[in-house]
């Protein structure tokens, strides 16, 4: 059986079931104090750390050292775990992780390369296509007969206006 | 020596202190301001009864009520209570007005209270939200802490409108 016990806003000690007086003040703040003692020194203002029997006291001025020396839980690391993704199952992550680091520059070369390639490709094709479309052009304006120029400047006696 | 003096003339009262301090200039002063000051908070708290005044805190219209009758009990009301009470101040547009007798349950009381667990329990105030004749509460709102206490007593409605339960 674990006895619920709480501690005493003024003097820090244990308050075990039965015990205690509870003070609410009118912020709705809840103090608990162990005996009259530490409630009546809390309402008369007096400060816990100028009194040597409380856990304040004891805690500023370094009396329980050798308690006090806890072991800081070293907090455990999160193992990294992998797991499938869009696009990539498990076996394929694995298998990436897994191969040596020749065989992957060997990979990312050949990949750049074959880049490379398509964008060599793509430049040509668009080449030929200019050329094919200039071609066209130049065979088109031999065809045409231009019309007599035309007068520039103002035009003189526009029709159609308000009288 | 001097402090143990000093304390238990503090506690005899403060005609006698103040008397003593004309013959020893300073020997006192520390003692009896502190009593002065701190008398407030080391007096006996005490039951509600008849003249106590307690402060109304739900929206009811009533500011203070004074106690004029204690509904349980040969020396007066404690937490959880039932009051007949006097209204004393009131705002002036409110549901009650200034000279109504009305019934009261006490929800916060600065006597201590003995709860089941064997702890006790006291607040900062005096303080009730007025009720009819059937125990329903006057007002819509209760403001600041009440205690759990008032379940036994059948008054939920007011725990409800309950901003914080001590």
């Amino acid at each position: 059986m674990v006895l619920k016990t709480e501690l005493c806003r003024f003097s820090g000690a244990k308050i075990y079931p039965g015990k205690g007086i509870r003070f609410v003040r009118g912020d709705s703040q809840v103090f608990l104090f162990a005996n009259s003692k530490c409630k009546r020194y809390f309402h008369n203002r007096l400060k816990p750390s100028k009194l040597t029997w409380t856990a304040m006291y004891r805690k500023q001025h370094k009396k329980d050292i050798a308690q006090e020396a806890v072991k800081k839980r070293r907090r455990a690391a999160k193992k990294p775990y992998s797991r499938s993704i869009v696009g990539a199952t498990l076996e394929v992550i694995q298998k990436k992780r897994a191969e040596k680091p020749e065989v992957r520059d060997a990979n990312r070369e050949a990949a750049l390369r074959e880049i490379k390639e398509r964008n060599k490709k793509t430049k040509d094709e668009k080449k030929a296509k200019k050329a094919e479309f200039a071609k066209s052009q130049k065979s088109q304006g031999k065809g045409n007969v231009s019309k007599g120029a035309m007068p520039k400047g103002p035009k003189l006696g526009g029709g159609g206006g308000k009288r | 020596m001097a402090a143990a003096f000093a304390s238990r003339c503090s506690r005899v009262g403060r005609s006698l202190s103040g008397g003593l301090s004309n013959s020893s200039p300073g020997l006192f002063t520390s003692s009896h301001g502190m009593t002065c000051n701190n008398l407030f908070s080391q007096q006996q708290r005490t039951f509600i009864q008849m003249r106590t005044v307690l402060k109304v805190v739900d929206n009811s219209g009533a500011k203070k009520v004074m106690c004029i009758q204690a509904l349980k009990g040969k020396k007066g009301a404690r937490l959880g209570d039932t009051i007949i009470a006097s209204v004393k101040e009131a705002h002036p547009n409110g549901k009650v007005k200034k000279g109504k007798v009305v019934y009261g349950v006490v929800v916060r009381a600065a006597m201590q209270k003995g709860r089941c667990d064997g702890s006790e329990v006291k607040f900062d105030d005096n303080a009730v939200v007025l009720v009819d004749k059937q125990g329903q509460p006057i007002g819509t709102r209760v403001f600041g802490p009440v205690p759990h206490e008032l379940r036994q007593k059948k008054h939920v409605k007011i725990l409800t409108l309950a901003g914080h339960i001590a």
